[in-house]
């Protein structure tokens, strides 16, 4: 009975101290040891925000609360990434990127609306992700699900809305066959059901399988075969490619945040913690990162 | 102890001790790994378009003077598609339409690549993106060299040259 | 009949052709060894690419193999205990098979430049290299069987204590 309320009081205890300890100190740091640690260290201390607040990244976690949250965020990007064993140079370059990516210029502007089949997340979520995919790429059959299910019912739920433009990469086995049946799945309204079930088959993948793929993702046989073969789904597709390529992309996934394009580390969480910053700055409340 | 006996019991042996000494030196140098990976591995990297670099070239480069193509010396592209190389293109032109999509077949490849030309040039429809350009950037990533696409496409080349 | 077979069998285990193999295989797995000595890490990367061991071994298994190659590929060459290494690469070389048939069985394009590992992307797995291999396999089980002394370390001690006395 003593073990239960002790384990009890104990859980208050975390719960109450927990968001403060998250602040001053992100778990990916906390779990660091050894070399990595001491690299991690040196960066925080020497290295200054380029954006919110004007002191070193260690002294703007525990500086003005406007700014807390985005070093906390900014400290577990450096955690993470000393944690994976990237010296102090690499981190830096990494930091480098993460600032054009938040403050660079914005290079994709203006584009034609998105057809509501290649968008992903809530309606009035006001920033918008584009992400440059190809149905067979192996990394983005990982990233994107993880982000579509961040703006579905994760930490970018409200916040982002995640568009998807197809971007067959040629080197590809069957590249050419599986975009242009996202790109038909996408005239239909079914982007993102299909694009996360040949996701899910990645493996398996034949071309064959790409009628299953459609029926699995709601669309009717004759529908989708007749999109899929039609010159209206090719020209999107090839317009899709040429719009990656005006912009820059040379591979995929390729992200732009609110027209600029994304260059940083390519995991979830960094992506995700990016684009909270982006939001956070777009509403010029610079505290409301969590 | 019998033959196959013996050998059996020397592999054991030699790969023990390696593996004694494997990870003995493993943990004396510098650059050794953990025994046990403490996260698991990211396999999977952004996947490139397979491109090379190109150089860009004025219409009126004289690696496209007729000499030069006549001799061999200059292998010249037309990026457009085939009615619209049989409608103009520059004297002594290849015809290869560039596809957004699809690659370039091999066997085109190893075409290019047996001509004993020393310079490659490709001219597309010259908008943005220009056909020209990702063309030459896509046999370039495809192993050919000294390869260059005309600035303007089409168009300029017309232009600068049509007469010829 | 039985001459033919005895005839088959001098050319089988002749300790030249022998001597060859075993020059041969040590050569490819000290080649190959020496740059996964040199870069455990890539090497460790390159073991998890193929997505068959748990996380737990693959390091494990990156640190200790290519010592057991470059031990193997020494013992050929050196003809000291040969067909012990010979054993050795033969269970090495039926590892390699089995990890690369199901890389291939599973339908992983490791040549399309999507993989950490530019070893994958230099030289991409196919079915040729599972035939390179297994021609590597037998020439390994080859030597395991047949070989009977051939010229090497093994063979000067044994001429030596043989002369001695």
């Amino acid at each position: 009975m003593e073990g239960v309320i002790m384990r009890m009081s104990l859980t208050a205890f975390l719960v109450l101290i927990g968001p403060v300890v998250a602040v001053a100190a992100p778990p990916e740091c906390d779990r660091l040891s050894g070399k990595a640690a001491e690299t991690a260290a040196a960066v925080l201390d020497s290295e200054y925000m380029y954006d919110c607040c004007d002191q070193t990244i260690r002294k703007c976690m525990s500086g003005a609360p406007a700014c807390v949250d985005r070093a906390a965020s900014i400290a577990a990007h450096v955690c993470r990434l000393a944690a994976g064993g990237a010296d102090r140079g690499a981190i830096v370059r990494s930091l480098e990127k993460r600032a054009m990516s938040v403050t660079g210029r914005r290079t994709a502007q203006n584009l034609a609306a998105p057809p509501e089949g290649a968008v992903a997340g809530d309606a009035g979520a006001p920033v918008i992700v584009l992400v440059y995919t190809c149905a067979r790429c192996p990394f983005c059959s990982k990233l994107v699900p993880q982000l579509r299910a961040e703006v579905e019912t994760g930490r970018l739920k409200g916040v982002a809305r995640l568009v998807m433009r197809p971007f067959p990469i040629k080197s590809h086995q069957n590249s050419a066959e599986a975009n242009q049946a996202l790109a038909a799945a996408i005239m239909i309204g079914r982007g993102w059901p299909f694009l996360m079930e040949a996701y899910r088959r990645f493996d398996s993948f034949k071309v064959g399988d790409i009628p299953a793929i459609a029926a699995a993702a709601g669309m009717e046989a004759a529908k989708f075969q007749a999109a899929a073969s039609s010159d209206a789904s090719r020209q999107a597709l090839v317009d899709s490619k040429k719009e990656g390529l005006r912009l820059g992309v040379d591979s995929t996934p390729t992200i732009f945040i609110d027209g600029r394009k994304y260059e940083s580390e390519l995991d979830v969480e960094t992506v995700v913690d990016v684009i909270l910053e982006v939001a956070s700055g777009q509403k010029g409340q610079a505290g409301s990162l969590k | 102890m019998t033959g196959w006996k013996r050998i059996v019991r020397d592999a054991i042996v030699v790969a023990a001790a390696s593996a004694a000494v494997g990870i003995l030196f493993n943990l004396a140098r510098e650059e050794g790994i953990p025994l046990v990976a403490e996260s698991p591995y990211e396999i999977f990297v952004p996947c490139p378009e397979p491109l090379g670099e190109v150089d860009a070239v004025l219409p009126t480069s004289g690696l496209l003077d007729q000499v030069e193509i006549r001799a061999g010396r200059t292998l010249v592209i037309d990026a457009g598609s085939s009615s619209d190389f049989s409608s103009w293109h520059l004297r002594g032109a290849i015809n290869i339409p560039f596809d957004y999509i699809e690659p370039v077949a091999d066997q085109v490849i190893r075409r290019v690549a047996s001509s004993r030309a020393r310079h490659v040039v490709v001219y597309g429809d010259g908008a943005d993106p220009d056909s020209g350009r990702e063309l030459a950037r896509e046999l370039a990533g495809r192993g050919i060299s000294n390869i260059a696409f005309v600035e303007g496409g089409v168009q300029a080349l017309k232009s600068a040259r049509g007469a010829e | 009949m039985n001459r033919l077979s005895r005839t088959a069998s001098a050319v089988v285990s002749c300790p030249w052709l022998i001597l060859a193999l075993r020059l041969y295989i040590g050569y490819v797995f000290l080649a190959a060894c020496f740059h996964k000595i040199v870069h455990p890490a890539m090497f460790a990367v390159d073991v998890a690419t193929y997505d068959i061991l748990p996380l737990a071994v693959i390091n494990l298994m990156a640190i200790v193999l290519p010592w057991i190659e470059l031990a193997a590929g020494l013992m050929l060459v050196a003809g000291f205990r040969a067909r012990a290494a010979a054993l050795l690469t033969s269970g090495m070389m039926v590892v390699f098979i089995v990890a690369i048939s199901i890389a291939l069985a599973r339908g992983l394009h490791m040549s399309c430049g999507c993989f950490a590992s530019q070893g994958a992307v230099e030289d991409p797995i196919s079915l040729l290299t599972v035939a390179r291999d297994a021609v590597w396999f037998i020439m390994s089980v080859w030597i395991l069987v047949f070989d009977r002394n051939s010229f090497g370390v093994d063979h000067l001690v044994e001429r030596l204590s043989a002369w001695k006395v």
